[in-house]
Parts: structure tokens; sequence; C-alpha cells
């Protein structure tokens, strides 16, 4: 068994069995080695492709990401995947050739050091010297990228590591995944006393919850207590659908509602959230009337951005199961101490939330992105899977696609990938074969990754991609419109090819359409085929996305439906 | 501000790279460096200057694989400089 072997035996032995990959120079023993096994290898056509593949694959799967390039190059088109799981808290396994030992130093023909590159995006990473450790090194990878905030690992193999015989094979006993770390009863004790003694509380959630498995509990302590609720981007779902309580999105492109409960409130729950600053604002006016706990699984975010009352360090599954418990036997005073409370974000949530009334559609005009993403939520069915790329239709889909669990929306949070979209769908279709997936992106980040629909086709991936075409780089507009005195600098996309055409290149059904009242059946066709398809919506040039608050301001300054 | 910042790390390849990389993007500047192996752990002293929290400073080091312990020891606060007349 060579050092090749040894990688495709751990991937066995670790469950993995679809991982995605570019063949190269390098990593050809890998690729040699894997014709006789049965790892399902997705081909994508760019390794950027394969890493954000991964990523999608991981986030609605629930399992760690696989992706496989070359040295050099291969290596580094990887990067931008990597950084965007890193920055999200994405389990992956980057597997890399790099030049044989003797030529490393040398500047060899596809030679990075891709060890030192990535340093800043990883959870770890080696580079293998020897071809007897790689269970062990593959082992160890695995139980550090899943386990206390995920990430990505990088394992990067010489190619005559991957060619050496490996002289002991004894099976690698399975790594343990380290004890989750559990709230003291004390500091549990204070939060629940805390949360008594509030008038206005409020919770904050993140992406933390569903990574650490806990929105279950979250959603039991939101009905026990109907406490009301925020969230960020990647908290979207945590609260479940059409949760009374649940204000949606806060910050930069928030709800009105959400902005002003954190403005108001005097008791801000943290949980798994990281006061981004595209969350917060200016982080030194965020809750400026509320005593802050804030809890997490890693220590490194606590008090980073934001002094907080109460601090904890714990598992967030076990932390919101332990004051659920403590809770319950409060749960009427509660209700009584908050009831003004609610009934005022209530209020807040019918005159100034995300809700779009069936009267706001003009059938005669042109489509506008929050309309027709609005009427997408109403059609999808249940259990829809949707990837977002970046920019204003993916802050439309934070407002107006309602989402029973985060795991269906996926949307590239922290690093913002324009491209994340299409090949974290390939990568969700792959990881749950059964469910309907959307691809919902823009006329400027579909262009960013549209070699990936050639991998939809090769595998029959009944993928739905959904572009919403402005013919602008449409959120680089918007903020050119409303902070640099509409002095618009390169967002003309009008030259972009006719995407239906571009769809039936590459083997797949397409239409389009171009008024409101067209969208219905859009949608409904797009459901209704149960191939892959590309459905591309002229919507109107000039929508911009509300509210926004202008980066480095305050949440409270939000700006809706006028320049500033 | 100035810290002592105490770090005991494994020696493996990449690490020190690591612990440098994370302070420098943790907004702090390194002004003087000791690092010796002892019973086969890399034991780093270094004096670093930033107005960021050192305790999380500390807490993003002990993120790193390595990293198996990292504390800090306030030296010196910063004083505007006084020009001379």
């Amino acid at each position: 068994m060579n050092g090749a072997e040894a990688i495709l035996n751990a991937f066995e032995q670790h469950h993995i069995d679809t991982v995605f990959g570019y063949p190269g120079g390098c990593i050809m023993p890998l690729y040699d080695a894997l014709v006789s096994r049965n790892v399902k290898h997705i081909l994508c056509r760019h390794e950027q492709g394969c890493a954000l593949a991964a990523d999608g694959y991981a986030r609605a799967s629930g399992r760690i990401g696989v992706c496989i390039a070359t040295s050099g190059p291969g290596a580094t088109n990887l990067i931008t995947g990597v950084a965007n799981a890193y920055m999200d808290s994405i389990p992956l396994l980057v597997i890399t050739g790099q030049v044989p030992s003797a030529l490393i130093g040398t500047d060899a023909f596809q030679e990075t050091d891709i060890l030192g590159m990535t340093l800043g995006i990883v959870k770890h990473s080696y580079l293998v010297t020897d071809a007897n450790e790689i269970p062990q090194i593959v082992a160890e990878a695995i139980t550090l990228a899943t386990s206390g905030r995920p990430g990505p690992v990088w394992i990067d193999l010489p190619k005559d590591v991957l060619l050496s015989e490996i002289i002991n094979t004894e099976a690698v006993e399975e790594s343990h995944q380290p004890a989750s770390t559990a709230a003291q009863t004390s500091t549990a004790t204070t939060a629940v006393d805390m949360i008594l003694q509030a008038k206005k509380p409020l919770l904050y959630t993140g992406g933390g919850v569903h990574l650490d498995n806990a929105v279950t509990e979250l959603q039991q302590l939101i009905q026990l207590t109907a406490i009301p609720h925020v969230c960020t981007l990647k908290g979207i779902g945590n609260a479940g659908k059409n949760t009374a309580c649940d204000l949606g999105m806060l910050g930069m492109h928030g709800s009105r509602a959400a902005n002003l409960a954190v403005e108001e409130c005097d008791l801000l729950i943290a949980i798994g959230a990281r006061f981004d600053d595209r969350a917060t604002g200016k982080v030194s006016t965020f809750a400026p009337a509320a005593k802050i706990i804030h809890i997490d699984c890693d220590a490194a975010e606590i008090g980073k951005l934001k002094n907080v009352e109460l601090s904890i360090r714990s598992s967030l599954k076990s932390f919101l199961a332990q004051i659920y418990d403590d809770l319950q036997s409060h749960s009427a005073t509660l209700q009584a101490s908050t009831a003004e409370w609610k009934a005022h974000c209530q209020a807040l949530k019918r005159t100034h939330g995300f809700a779009m009334s069936a009267n706001t559609v003009d059938d005669c005009g042109p489509i506008a992105g929050p309309a027709f993403v609005n009427m997408l939520s109403s059609l999808a069915p249940a259990d829809t899977i949707v990837s977002c790329d970046v920019g204003q239709h993916q802050m439309w889909v934070a407002q107006y696609f309602s989402f029973a669990t985060p795991q269906q929306h996926l949307s590239s949070g922290g690093l913002g990938t324009m491209g994340f979209g299409l090949p974290a769908a390939i990568g969700a279709q792959l990881a749950a074969p059964d469910k309907p997936v959307v691809n919902i992106s823009g006329d400027g980040s579909i262009m960013m990754n549209i070699q990936e629909m050639a991998t939809i086709k090769r595998y029959g991936l009944p993928i739905k991609i959904i572009v919403l075409d402005n013919q602008h780089l449409g959120m680089v507009r918007q903020q050119q419109e409303l902070f640099y005195e509409k002095n618009y600098s390169e967002v003309d996309l009008s030259d972009n090819p006719e995407f239906t055409d571009l769809a039936k290149a590459f083997g797949m059904k397409a239409l389009k359409v171009t008024h409101a009242n067209q969208m219905r059946r859009g949608i409904e066709t797009l459901f209704a085929y149960s191939g892959a398809m590309l459905l591309h919506v002229c919507i109107d040039q000039t929508e911009n996305v509300w509210p926004i608050v202008k980066p480095g301001a305050s949440n409270k300054e939000m700006i809706e439906g006028a320049s500033a | 501000m100035k810290n002592i910042i105490h770090c005991e790390f494994q020696p493996q390849p990449g690490a020190i790279e690591r612990i440098l990389r994370v302070t420098r993007v943790r907004g702090f500047a390194i002004e003087t460096m000791n690092a010796a192996i002892q019973n086969q752990l890399m034991k780093l002293e270094m004096t670093v200057t930033g107005e960021r929290c050192f305790t999380n400073l500390c807490h993003q080091l002990e993120k790193l694989h390595e990293v198996q312990h990292a504390s800090h020891i306030t030296t010196v606060r910063s004083h505007p400089v006084r020009k001379l007349a």
C-alpha cells in the first residue's frame, strides 16, 4: 500500500464517500489509486468550484466536505473556497499534491508554499513528510475540522510521499472528538436570573446554533419563553418558519424591527453569534441600553468586539437545554414581566418587518427582486435548499424567503464570496439528492463560476438556477448611488451573454421572464420540471435593498427607500 | 500597551509562523522574541505592543493546534510621545 492508497483507505474508514476534485501532476498518484475505489469523485471544472462544492456539501449534510487539487495553481485556486469555509466555520478536509520532497524550496514547476500561503484560512495544516504518518494525520485532521468550532484543515502531500510504500499498515484508531464544554451551573443560574430580571430581553442568534446542532433546543426555548428573536445572516431559520416573536435578520440589511429591538432591549442574549460588523454596524453604539450575555464555544469570540456582562464558554446545545430546564418553572413570571415588551416587538414586526402584502405586485410592471423572492418562498416545496451568491439577491433572500431551518439556507456570510452559489448547490444536491435545490444568483455572481454548469450536466443534477438579472453589479451600484454621489464606476454588466442560450449550451432547459405577471408561471415551471433548469429573471435595474446602514454607521441610522 | 506573552507549543513545522501571524493579524506588534525547546516543548516569550485585549490574543493563540498554553503579563502602559522643545 502506498501513500495515495492510505489516503483513500482513511476516507473509507471515516465514511467519506463523496469528494470534489480536479487532477493534475503532483496529485496523480491519488487519482491513479482512485480508479479502483468506491469513493464518488465529482470532477468540477475549476478548483474553486471543488472547494465551494465541498463547502455546500458540508453545509447541507452536516458532514465534512472534502476537496482535492494538485500543487501550484490547483492549490491556489482552492484558496477562495477554503477561506469561505474558514470564515463561516465549515468543516472541510483539503487534500493537495505537492512537488516531490527533494524539490520543495527550489521553485520547481507548479510549486507553491501552500502551507505558508494558507496559514490564515485554516484551523490547521500539514505538510506530510512520511507516508507512514498519513492514517494518523487524516484521522487527526478530520477530528480537528469537525470538533469545537469547525473549520478547514489542509493536508499537503508531496508526490513522492503519495508514492511511498507504507511499512506500518496497522489500522489507526478513530480519533475521538474532544468533549464539548458545558456551562458551569453557576453561570447558567446567573444567566437565568438576568433573564428573569429583564423587562426587555432579546435573543440574538447566529450560525453557531446550527453548527452545534442546537436548533431544536433554541426553538424549544423560544416556544417556552416567547422572547423576541433577531438573527444574523447565518442564523436565518434558527427560529423556525412563521415564528411570531422572530423579527428576522438584524444589521446592515436587517429589518427595521430587528434593529430597533436591539436598540431598545435591556438584555441581549447572544448565542453562537460573533458581533460581526455587518450585524452590529458601529459596534460601540450596538445595543446601547442592554446588558449582554454572550454564549459561544470559542473563547476567543467572547469580548472580542463588545464587552459583555456575562460570558459563557459552552456548547450551545447543552447550555440551551440547561436554561430551558431552569426557566420552565418561571415561565408564567417571565411571560408577565415581559408582556409589554413582546407586544411592542410584535407591533414593530407588523410595521417594520419584511412581510409583503399580496397587493404590492404590479402585474403589468417590471419584476421587483423582493416580490419575486417573496413569491418564490411561497411556491417552493417546504424542504427546498437555497444556495445564494453574494449581492442584492442574497439580501432579498435573507429578507423575504422563509426558512424552517438554517440548513436550508446556504449563504456566504463571512467572506461574501461571489460565485459561491452554483458550486454550493452542486454540493448540496449531492448531499441531499431527494430535496429540491435552488441556486439564486445575480447576473454578476453567476458568471464567477459559470463553468460549473458543466458539472451539473455531467452528473445529471436537477438543480434549479435563478438569475436575478439587473444588468449591473447591483449592490456596488446601490452603494455608489447612495454613498458615492451616483458616481457609477465599472458596474455595468449589460453585455452579459444571453443566459438562456448559455444554459442551453450546457444542455440545460431555460426560461426567461420579464414582467411581474410571468413570475408565478416561471416559478411553477421551474419546480414542475424534473431536471436542471435555469430561470432568467429580468428585474428592475434601479431596485435597491432596503433598509441599508452605511458601512461604519450605527444600525439606528438605517436608510430606507431614498438617496442618502 | 506593552505585554509579555508566554507561549508553550509543540515545535511542529510552521508553528512559529502561525503564532507570529496570529499576533500580527490580531493587531499586535512584536518588539522582542526569545524561544527555546525545553522538555520537548518550545517555550516562547515575546514582548508585544498593541491597544487590543491581550487576553483575547492569548485565546486566539490557544486556538492553534500546537499551542498548549498562552498567557500575558502587562509591563508598560503606552503614553503619548512628548515632543522636545
